[in-house]
């Protein structure tokens, strides 16, 4: 059987593979943190018998199944283009991954099965008390289902990079990255879905024009930029932890990321990094600051001006980028290779560690107020400086994107860069006769031979 | 390509064996997707009549709810079925979404058009609706449109598997001589199956509603989905005809493995079936015909008995026909006679409906599925008629574990 060469630069398919997969990743992470929020928001509403946690609970289902839809869709899609672009690698991934794959397919059905459920039974449930713990038990399956879901994922997605022996199953599976890589995906799916959950609200802000509609968006944003901004802090301990990992496996993806040519998009994720604590002090500021003036939250408003002076000297520190050379564009500026200051240590470690501090005692302020008698949230309708929070929640959420965006893109590049699509075992140019047709065939002997192996 | 230094076994799906696993979740796929197609295209009809009856305004909105709710459940099987597909059948999945790469990403640009139309008609229904109607129906039939390129090339790769074109470009390989007759055969079972299953939800709620004030509105549901689901099933045979045909004509020897090879029980299982629709169709007007004084006696006796005589002449194709047609006539015949003499609203009712609705429906979802069944059955042991056979597979897995050996 012949196949039809592509008769496409590789660039093309590698592109149009980037862009399914980073799309279907961001509708799949929020499809994760989505359902473990509203279950927990649904569950802490029927405790504390709190109507708002209600409706916020039932808005994120809505955003949920809509999601939903659209991920399986994007599923289809990705599945497609790898079986067009990339047909060999895919067929050995699944040969070998075929276990997971399928099981990752059969719990996002369960998870469609379960988010609708919840969804649509939610007047019936609300018609008996007795009715709510099922229903409370649709929400947590659903969460349940899209967490083990991802948790296959992983093990793909981890394997790809630190890959074991093929016939060794429970290596192979829980290979050296993949817990570390499944725990830095579920704190970031939190922070990504906190984020884009809290910049909906705004808009939602924006839009209303009852009062009563205004003031539950102002608190839902609030709630969910808490959730979003207390996992942001909590992902540079994983995320260091697993890239000492990356670095101890495969130093040479360790390398190509933390100073080699891809450096600079780990500079981007600073950056962004950077500016969402930053900002998102700022909301926090700026919440804190419309409270009435009272006894309450004094402390917050002395020591939120100065904490954001902090943080905003720490993100300057650790947006600085160490290897300038490898920076697009940046010999037109300078003709330096290294800037001193971007060093990780001291002090990027210093850095980092100012902007986790400080950005904790903001969120602590912030949990606080919600506990205030007189919120922030109610009463502060049609002064001016309020609009500017709604605006920094979006910008907010826009920033989460953008660095969820940029961290797939790194961890992927780390490998494609090198030239593997699964490390030390299948290279991107394996898949050239896909492209070009039998002659340049990598799968013929003499084009094995040529092939270094990795050990 | 790899090297792994060491084996890794072929893949088996236990219990169920490989076929049967792709089988399985591709019926499962394709009943839910046959039922959205219908419903789609449905949907802005019912609205544009629902301008004078608002019970087909509101039915419009069910079968677009049915269609948003089980979007996703039907797409993720269609995942789990191509991710078998890849695992277990990598040779003729690569090959074919190789030769058909061009047509699958046109539908696949259809199909999102048709995401971000269809979303907006259901989750904004009353508010467009309040702007416009008749836009609002224009948004439901612009979805329906952009749903057709999908199918079409989805009907166009299934029908090269049984009758491909070689030597051709992608979209001649899709216009292989069964692709229309398919298309048209399938589209009318989806409504087939649609019909009856609306039928059935209607009788269901109809018998319960709940609110007394609804059983109209069920009773409605019952009487436009029966309505469809005959007509469409009266229509199958003509269809089916034309295809069986042309893949007589394409494909000689995968017509005849069809009625005489290994798998002729699943023709003998879609005649029986197919008596039975008959007959549940005969048996739901038998209300109205007690009520006109219609009883036709004589048919009484002699519709089930050619309904069994049908069953008997499974084996030979040209008494099938035959007994298919006077079948279809007699039905025709008897409900024109009867719904003539009766207002509709008495015609689907009351107390053996509901059973006999949702055994129609049960039966005419079975009766889809066998003819997919038998279709798939007919290329064996080729996966690609002609051109890629299991045979093909096993080599490709034992070349599999030699490299990785």
């Amino acid at each position: 059987m012949e196949m039809d060469a592509l008769q496409l630069p590789m660039l093309y398919g590698r592109v149009a593979i980037a862009v399914a997969a980073l799309s279907h990743a961001l509708c799949a992470t929020f499809i994760v943190g989505s359902s473990v929020i509203g279950a927990a928001t649904e569950t802490i509403g029927h405790v504390t018998q709190n109507p708002r946690f209600e409706r916020l609970s039932r808005l994120i289902a809505f955003t949920l199944i809509l999601t939903t839809a659209g991920i399986s869709f994007l599923g289809v899609t990705f599945v497609f283009l790898l079986n067009i672009f990339w047909p060999q690698f895919w067929s050995h991934l699944f040969h070998i991954m075929f276990w997971p794959l399928l099981l990752e397919a059969s719990f996002f059905l369960a998870e469609a099965i379960f988010a609708y459920t919840w969804y649509y039974s939610w007047d019936w449930a609300n018609q008996h008390p007795s009715r709510k713990r099922w229903h409370l038990a649709f929400g947590w399956s659903a969460a349940a289902s899209s967490l083990i879901a991802m948790l296959m994922i992983d093990m793909v997605a981890s394997y790809m990079l630190t890959p074991r022996p093929p016939d060794d199953t429970w290596a192979k599976l829980f290979n050296p990255t993949m817990l570390y890589l499944d725990t830095h995906r579920i704190v970031g799916n939190l922070t990504w879905t906190g984020f884009s959950l809290a910049g909906l609200y705004a808009v939602g802000f924006l839009r209303s024009s009852r009062e009563v509609d205004r003031v539950f968006y102002r608190w839902a944003g609030g709630v969910c930029f808490l959730i979003g901004f207390g996992a942001l802090l909590i992902m540079p301990a994983i995320g260091y932890q697993y890239l000492l990992r990356v670095r101890h496996i495969e130093p040479q993806a360790f390398y190509t990321l933390m100073l080699g040519a891809r450096s600079w998009l780990f500079d981007l994720v600073a950056v962004l990094y950077s500016a969402l604590v930053l900002f998102g002090s700022l909301y926090i500021w700026r919440s804190v600051r419309a409270m009435s003036t009272n006894d309450e939250g004094g402390t917050a408003r002395r020591a939120l001006p100065i904490s954001l002076l902090v943080l905003a000297v720490a993100g300057l520190i650790l947006s600085q980028p160490y290897q300038l050379q490898h920076i697009p564009g940046m010999q037109v500026l300078t003709d330096r290779l290294i800037n001193p200051l971007g060093k990780m240590q001291p002090n990027k470690y210093f850095a980092l560690a100012f902007l986790v501090v400080f950005g904790l005692m903001n969120w602590l302020f912030f949990f606080r107020s919600f506990a205030d008698r007189f919120p922030w949230w109610q009463g502060q309708s049609g002064t001016e400086k309020e609009r500017s929070s709604p605006g920094l929640l979006i910008t907010l959420s826009l920033c989460a994107m953008l660095m969820m965006l940029t961290m797939g893109w790194a961890r992927e590049t780390a490998r494609a860069y090198n030239g593997y699509l699964i490390y030390g075992q299948v290279r991107l140019e394996d898949e050239r006769s896909t492209y070009e047709g039998v002659k340049n065939n990598a799968a013929t002997p003499e084009a094995a031979a040529r092939r270094p192996v990795s050990p | 390509m790899i090297d792994y230094g060491t084996a890794l076994p072929a893949i088996q799906i236990p219990l169920l064996g490989n076929s049967a696993a792709v089988g399985l979740f591709s019926l499962l796929h394709i009943v839910l997707a046959a039922l959205s197609v219908a419903f789609m295209l449905m949907a802005p009809l019912f609205e544009w009549k629902g301008r004078k009856n608002p019970f087909d305004r509101d039915l419009a909105l069910v079968l677009t709810r049915f269609t948003v709710v089980v979007f996703s459940v039907s797409t993720v099987l269609a995942v789990i079925m191509v991710e078998l597909m890849i695992g277990l059948f990598p040779v003729t999945t690569m090959w074919m979404w190789n030769h058909f790469r061009i047509p699958i990403l046109f539908g696949v640009a259809s199909f999102m058009l048709m995401l971000l139309v269809l979303y907006p008609y259901y989750h904004f229904w009353e508010r467009l609706r309040a702007c416009s109607i008749t836009l609002h129906i224009a948004l439901g039939a612009l979805a329906a449109f952009f749903i057709l390129p999908w199918v079409f090339m989805l009907d166009g790769m299934g029908a090269f598997m049984l009758t491909p074109v070689q030597e051709a470009g992608m979209w001649e390989r899709l216009h292989n001589p069964t692709w229309l007759p398919l298309v048209i055969h399938r589209m009318v079972g989806n409504f087939m199956i649609a019909g009856y299953t609306l039928a059935a939800y209607g009788a269901w709620r109809a018998s319960k509603p709940g609110d007394p004030g609804l059983e109209p509105y069920y009773q409605h549901l019952l009487y436009r989905g029966w309505t469809i689901g005959l007509g469409a099933f009266l229509l199958q045979p003509f269809t089916g005809l034309l295809y069986a045909l042309t893949i007589h004509r394409a494909a000689p020897d995968a017509h005849e493995s069809l009625m005489t090879g290994p798998y002729a029980p699943w023709l003998y299982a879609q005649v029986l079936f197919l008596a039975l629709v008959f007959l549940g169709n005969d048996l739901l007007t038998k209300h109205v015909r007690t009520l006109t004084g219609n009883r036709q006696r004589w048919l009484d006796i002699g519709f089930p008995a050619l309904a069994a005589l049908l069953v008997l002449c499974a084996a030979y194709p040209e008494l099938r026909r035959v007994c298919v047609y006077l079948l279809i006539g007699l039905t025709v015949w008897r409900l024109a006679d009867s719904l003539a003499k009766t207002p509709t609203g008495a015609a689907l009712f009351p107390s053996t409906v509901r059973s006999v609705a949702l055994g129609l429906a049960l039966l005419s979802v079975l009766l889809y599925l066998t003819m997919g069944v038998i279709r798939e059955s007919s290329r064996r042991p080729d996966t690609v008629r002609g051109i890629i056979s299991l045979q093909d597979e096993l080599r490709h897995q034992a070349r599999m574990e030699g490299a990785l050996r």
